[in-house]
């Protein structure tokens, strides 16, 4: 299944909708084996948001099936930064 | 000859009020913070002399007012001004403001009636950026960002330049954002250059980090410099990761624009890719200025020190 982040964008910047978006990642997956995250209609992500929802996943679900489960689709190459950095950040603090 | 009309006390503001000026100001004003429910008589603001002013100059005169009129600092103040000053309110967008404190009215009722004005320049008129607000949040994705993407249409590392530094500021203002010291957001630019400013009258960076035990000795000057490093920030093991203001200062200084941070006596000056800390007059919150030069715009992929920092180890299916 893919979730469109288009309805939160194009700025992901405030911790509600980094939760919002978190909630809605775990929620569908207990039902779904891989979920694509389209990041298509995003233009940025404040890097509190990637380390709260990305930096909670990796830890939460481990690098191997963080991997084969969430893809992430259609990210600039600012976001794919900023994403690292969050997932960085949460791994040298766990 | 003593004229009995005029004010014993008169806090002047300068001819110049932008970037490269705001050190007087903010040494005039600082008394202010001090007049808290003082009601004090007997004073005037006096703008008459200002005869050119950005939009850091226009919110911090703003601020000061808000500051001195919510906060019963004076009783029965005057402010001195002239057409200059009258036409920048009115090209700012401010007159509803100033408006609604002459009349005691609510001033968020009015903050939510400013929209983005598009011209040959742009400017995002106050907005304030209220925890929780779904106002501040609507307007901005559904006019002002839609409007910058539209403006910068086919210059993709504007685009994303600019957002990029929205969004850490905004996370940051939002997340210290008090509703009543409203941080306010104003910015403006044109094809070459852009300028954002926020400023609030809470409690300012210097006293936020030093709320955490491992900052509280250090001295504000060193502070406030090290505050736009990476990883500092007041709170250790959140989602907060302290990177904010060091992205911001890194971009800065890659394409050569200005970044300053005020708060509480001192001030990180990064002009140029050159940066240096001073004291400054006092200013009870955090102010902070963008000058962001879009000719050679650059997004985090072209910076160096943002790919250089990243582990490889991180497994990421990027499709």
């Amino acid at each position: 299944m893919t979730i469109d982040l288009k309805k939160y964008g194009p700025l992901l910047s405030d911790k509600k909708i980094g939760d919002e978006i978190y909630q809605e990642i775990r929620i569908n997956l207990d039902k779904e084996e891989i979920i694509n995250i389209d990041f298509k209609h995003i233009t940025s992500m404040a890097t509190f948001c990637a380390k709260q929802i990305f930096g909670r996943l990796y830890i939460e679900m481990g690098p191997e099936k963080f991997f084969e489960r969430i893809k992430l689709m259609n990210a600039n190459e600012d976001l794919k930064i900023i994403i690292k950095m969050g997932i960085q950040n949460a791994l040298d603090e766990s | 000859m003593i004229d009995f009309k005029r004010p014993k006390t008169v806090i002047k503001v300068p001819e110049v009020l932008n970037a490269s000026n705001i050190l007087t100001f903010l040494r005039n004003v600082s008394v202010i913070f001090t007049f808290e429910n003082k009601q004090l008589e007997d004073y005037a603001l006096d703008l008459s002399k200002l005869k050119k002013i950005n939009v850091l100059g226009m919110l911090l005169l703003y601020k000061i007012i808000e500051f001195g009129a919510e906060r019963k600092c004076f009783h029965q103040p005057h402010i001195y001004f002239e057409k200059f000053m009258e036409d920048k309110w009115q090209e700012y967008d401010f007159i509803p403001l100033i408006n609604a404190y002459v009349r005691q009215q609510d001033t968020s009722k009015n903050l939510q009636n400013l929209n983005v004005q598009m011209t040959d320049n742009f400017i995002l008129a106050p907005q304030p950026l209220l925890r929780d607000s779904n106002f501040t949040n609507k307007y901005l994705k559904t006019k002002f960002l839609p409007k910058i993407n539209e403006y910068y249409e086919g210059r993709e590392k504007v685009i994303s330049m600019i957002s990029t530094c929205f969004s850490e500021i905004l996370l940051n203002f939002w997340e210290h954002a008090v509703e009543d010291t409203k941080s306010i957001m104003i910015a403006n630019g044109n094809r070459d250059h852009m300028e954002i400013a926020c400023a609030d009258t809470g409690n300012g960076i210097i006293s936020t980090l030093k709320s955490n035990l491992k900052y509280s000795n250090i001295d504000d000057e060193k502070l406030i410099f090290k505050s736009t490093l990476k990883n500092i920030t007041s709170k250790e093991n959140t989602n907060h990761m302290g990177y904010g203001l060091w992205i911001i200062d890194q971009i800065v200084s890659a394409i050569e624009g200005r970044f300053h941070l005020y708060s509480e006596g001192v001030a990180y000056i990064n002009d140029y890719g050159k940066s240096k800390t001073l004291k400054t007059g006092h200013w009870k919150g955090t102010i902070v200025y963008l000058a962001l030069p879009l000719e050679n715009a650059k997004s985090l992929s072209d910076i160096e020190i943002f790919k250089r920092k990243l582990s490889d180890n991180i497994k990421i299916d990027f499709i």
